[in-house]
């Protein structure tokens, strides 16, 4: 009955003999909003990087829309329409902040081999560009260097590319951290929006949000699966607690 | 007499004990680049002057202190190793944690000063150094002789070999140094001076490569370029082992001597190339390198960048630029010798073309006089002995070099970073034994007296000022063309690969594609500047397709502004004009670029022109 876009069996992640993901099970369903949880360094961005292919797996599958896609290159997975952001923001520093969204526009409509027009001469894809900056509240720098913007802008520019590949599967890694109060809740608004007639899968430290947006909660700890389910039965689990709590003892 | 596969048996073991002691040579020197990488993440060019020191330092020492050869061994490495700790101390270590490509660059210039200053004080040719008394002679073993110099060669560079590589890989020194790479602050809290481990790494790395100096010197003669090809083939070596593990640096060093070895028995006019075409392979078969590791994006994501300062693009300006371009290009042989303002421009746009590669898709290339240099002799070749006219020849030449660029393209941008240097440097090092051996090229000589023809059948271009409107028009729509890929989707494409690979990736950019687009695109360019040099002075020479020739166009590029369109061509202009005024200094002109190599990395990245668009706040 279920219909499930995302799926990976036994994931495992060794780096030098230390499993940062051991036999992850995950299952996200198609349409749904899936969040990863759990304490620093439980192997989530791990996980990220091994579902979008930046890391190849020590063992196990994953498999995308039914297919094996374990051993895929990651700009083939991006083409499969799954476009993941990254933990520290990532953006193409000098180019303006339109021109980065342009970037990912050319990508998804073509023309990136052309080489003898200016692209200057893209104004199609300008207007498209500027109505993602305006979603993300951007458009009065869109012609400012990217690199010049505060560290919460540079994460809202990089939800605005992500968001301009029109991606069946998107994949947020924290894509709240280091924002402002202001910002966080309308991010948070902006990918509840985003979410519709699409599959999120999200990694997120602030837990307001993150119960506002999933369906389903999957929690990590040390690699492992600890819990999954829906924030009420997760956030009720007495071993989540623990780690959570554990984790705040080991810090202090 | 015993044969081995058709070669007597002796010959055959001459060149395979020939193979292991240049294959202990391979073998120091590539382990002694992989500790300094594996550590200090750079990639040491000043290696092979190092090794140079070596033998010279052991040679000063007999001839001026009287100090012998024994003694030589522990002392010629340690003074050479110590000016490497200084090195480190004082120059290397005001670049860490910025790209790597600065640390080659660097080194480079470092390279160019040492070797600039040895070659005025005692010439390029060799000094003589004496098989020490206690090692002359050798052993008859019944199928060969075997000279006992050769022998101890092997023994202890083989000894020296295997001791480094059990103090790194067995001991506690060992776990801290691949500590003092992965997490520099833990180590740090256990109270370990992390920056001197680095400055004497740097130095155990130089005396290695000092030490198999003082090995060489009773073999080869001492000069101050006997390093050169040693370092490049150091270089294709660590390509082929991959400089991930110490080990493989060693056994690929003795390997690769002896294939080479091996080679010059059987097929001897295979042997200088033949640890090129193994590279080759293994860049087709196993990119990563024998014993290397994949290099995986995720190192890519939180690779550091330096902080930029963008402007903006003023939407008239560039077209100024060019206006005044067109009105230098007119005014200019009226103040200077046409020969010489064609000279500017062949190299102007060979800079730009570089530069489409470095400072908008983020490749350095150590390997483009490959493509000035065979567009220019296939320009020569076919002009002179096919006959062509001077637009066939052209073409000709042009074309050789995109298809060139296509392979060397295709190969090279399999391996990322510092690797990709060292790949494409070797590459054309090989290019550059085939111009050397072909008859075509006409060797020391090169090809000369081409004709300059008539251009498609009405333009005399044996005229100067003929030949002047042809180059100008060539030139301005090449810069041209550059410019416009540059601004163009594709050069957007390249410029976000450059400031972020992973982000463009995970977009769903197949990088490789593009860059080597990119790659292509700029040999074709450098081909055509090439080809036009051959036109203007009728000759096409080895200095062409010799590797300084490479260092010439980074130094251009760098010297004018490596972020800026526009600076390449300064840097051309200033390069050259240094040379053709100071000609008078002689070798010091060596001396000067090196130094200009170093200020330029240690203090002026943005280069002459980028300085100014910082200035201004425009782009350039
Ligand atoms: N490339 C790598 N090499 C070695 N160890 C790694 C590598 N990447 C991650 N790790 C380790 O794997 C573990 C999981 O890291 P990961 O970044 O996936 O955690 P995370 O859940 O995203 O944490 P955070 O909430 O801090 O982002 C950590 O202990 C980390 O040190
Ligand atoms: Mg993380």
């Amino acid at each position: 009955m279920n219909d499930i876009l995302l799926k990976t069996e036994n994931l495992t992640m060794s780096f030098g003999g230390f499993n940062a993901v051991d036999g992850v099970d995950l299952a996200v369903e198609r349409g749904s909003v899936h969040a990863l949880i759990g304490p620093n360094g439980a192997g989530k961005t791990t996980c990220f990087n091994l579902l979008t292919k930046f890391l190849s797996p020590t063992s196990g599958r994953i498999y995308h829309d039914g297919r094996d896609v374990t051993r895929m290159e990651p700009a083939e997975m991006a083409q499969r329409n799954l476009i993941r952001s990254f933990q520290i923001s990532s953006i193409f520093a000098t180019m303006t902040v339109l021109e980065n969204v342009l970037v990912a526009l050319q990508r998804r409509h073509g023309g990136s081999f052309v080489f003898w027009r200016r692209s200057r001469n893209l104004r199609q894809l300008e207007q498209e560009a500027m109505g993602l900056l305006e979603l993300v509240g951007l458009e009065d720098q869109a012609r400012e260097p990217a690199c010049s913007l505060s560290y919460g802008r540079k994460r809202a520019l990089e939800l605005a590319t992500t968001l301009a590949m029109d991606p069946s599967l998107m994949l947020l890694d924290e894509p709240t951290s280091g924002m402002g109060h202001e910002d966080v809740e309308r991010t948070a608004e902006l990918i509840s929006r985003a979410a519709e007639g699409r599959t999120v899968l999200i990694v997120e430290h602030n837990l307001p949000v993150v119960a506002k947006l999933a369906d389903r909660i999957t929690v990590l700890c040390r690699g492992q699966v600890l819990a999954e389910g829906d924030y009420e039965t997760v956030s009720n689990d007495p071993t989540v607690i623990k780690a959570y709590v554990g984790e705040d003892h080991d810090e202090h | 007499m015993t044969e081995l596969f058709g070669i007597p048996l002796p010959i055959l073991l001459g060149q395979l004990l020939v193979g292991l002691i240049n294959g202990a040579f391979y073998a120091t020197l590539s382990l002694g680049l992989a500790i300094i990488f594996g550590l200090l993440r750079i990639i040491n060019f000043a290696h092979g002057v190092q090794y140079m020191l070596g033998a010279f330092v052991s040679w000063m020492l007999l001839n001026y202190l009287g100090i012998g050869y024994g003694w030589s061994l522990i002392i010629a490495p340690l003074i050479v190793g110590v000016s490497g700790l200084v090195l480190e101390r004082v120059l290397l270590r005001r670049i860490h944690g910025l790209d790597h490509i600065y640390g080659l660059l660097l080194t480079f210039g470092v390279a160019l000063i040492v070797q600039g200053i040895f070659r005025n004080f005692y010439g390029a040719s060799g000094q003589a150094y004496a098989i020490p008394s206690w090692l002359s002679g050798g052993f008859n073993i019944g199928v060969m002789y075997l000279p006992a110099y050769r022998v101890w060669v092997i023994a202890i560079s083989a000894i020296v070999c295997i001791g480094t590589w059990f103090a790194i890989e067995k001991t506690r020194l060992g776990s801290y140094l691949r500590g003092a790479n992965e997490n520099p602050e833990i180590l740090e809290s256990f109270g370990i001076n992390v920056p001197l481990l680095l400055t004497l790494t740097y130095g155990v790395g130089v005396g290695l490569a000092a030490f198999a100096g003082v090995l060489a010197a009773p073999i080869y003669s001492v000069n101050p370029n006997m390093g050169d090809n040693l370092l490049i083939i150091a270089f294709a070596v660590v390509v082929i082992g991959g400089m991930g593990s110490i080990g493989g640096a060693i056994v690929t060093g003795f390997a690769m001597g002896v294939v080479e070895g091996l080679t010059k028995a059987f097929y001897p006019e295979f042997s200088e190339a033949v640890i090129f075409l193994v590279m080759i392979l293994v860049l087709m078969v196993k990119p990563t390198g024998v014993f290397g590791r994949a290099e995986s994006l995720i190192e890519q994501i939180s690779a550091p960048h330096e902080t930029v300062r963008v402007s903006r693009q003023p939407r008239f300006l560039h077209g100024w630029i060019f206006l005044g371009l067109i009105v230098l290009l007119i005014a200019a042989p009226f103040f200077l010798y046409p020969i010489f303002v064609m000279k500017l421009l062949c190299f102007g746009l060979f800079a730009c073309a570089f530069n489409l590669l470095l400072g908008h898709s983020g490749l350095l290339s150590f390997g483009h006089a490959a493509f000035y240099g065979i567009a220019s002799f296939l320009f020569a070749h076919s002009a002179k002995v096919w006959g062509l006219s001077p637009e066939g020849a052209l073409i000709v030449g042009t074309l050789s070099a995109a298809l060139l660029g296509l392979v060397f393209g295709w190969l090279a941008i399999k391996r990322r970073g510092i690797y990709f240097a060292m790949a494409t440097l070797a590459l054309s090092q090989l290019i550059y034994f085939l111009a050397v051996r072909m008859p075509f090229t006409g060797g020391e000589d090169g090809i000369q007296s081409v004709p300059r023809g008539v251009l498609l059948g009405i333009f005399d271009l044996n005229d100067d000022s003929t030949l002047y409107v042809l180059v100008a028009v060539i030139f301005l729509a090449s810069i041209f063309a550059i410019y416009r890929l540059i601004n163009s989707p594709l050069g957007q494409v390249l410029q976000a690969i450059k400031d972020n690979e992973a982000r463009a990736v995970s977009l769903g950019y197949k990088v490789t594609r593009y860059q080597l687009f990119a790659f292509v695109a700029s040999a074709t360019f450098a081909g055509l500047a090439g080809a036009l040099n051959a036109l203007v002075f009728q000759l096409a020479s080895l200095a062409d397709v010799h590797w300084s020739l490479s260092g010439e166009v980074i130094l251009m590029t760098l010297l004018g502004g490596m972020g800026t369109f526009f600076g390449p061509l300064i840097g051309a202009i200033v390069v050259l004009g240094m040379e053709n005024y100071l000609l008078f200094l002689g070798e010091w002109v060596t001396v000067i670029q090196g130094l200009v190599f170093v200020i330029c990395v240690l203090v002026f990245r943005s280069g002459l022109l980028g300085t100014l668009a910082q200035q201004i706040k425009m782009k350039l």
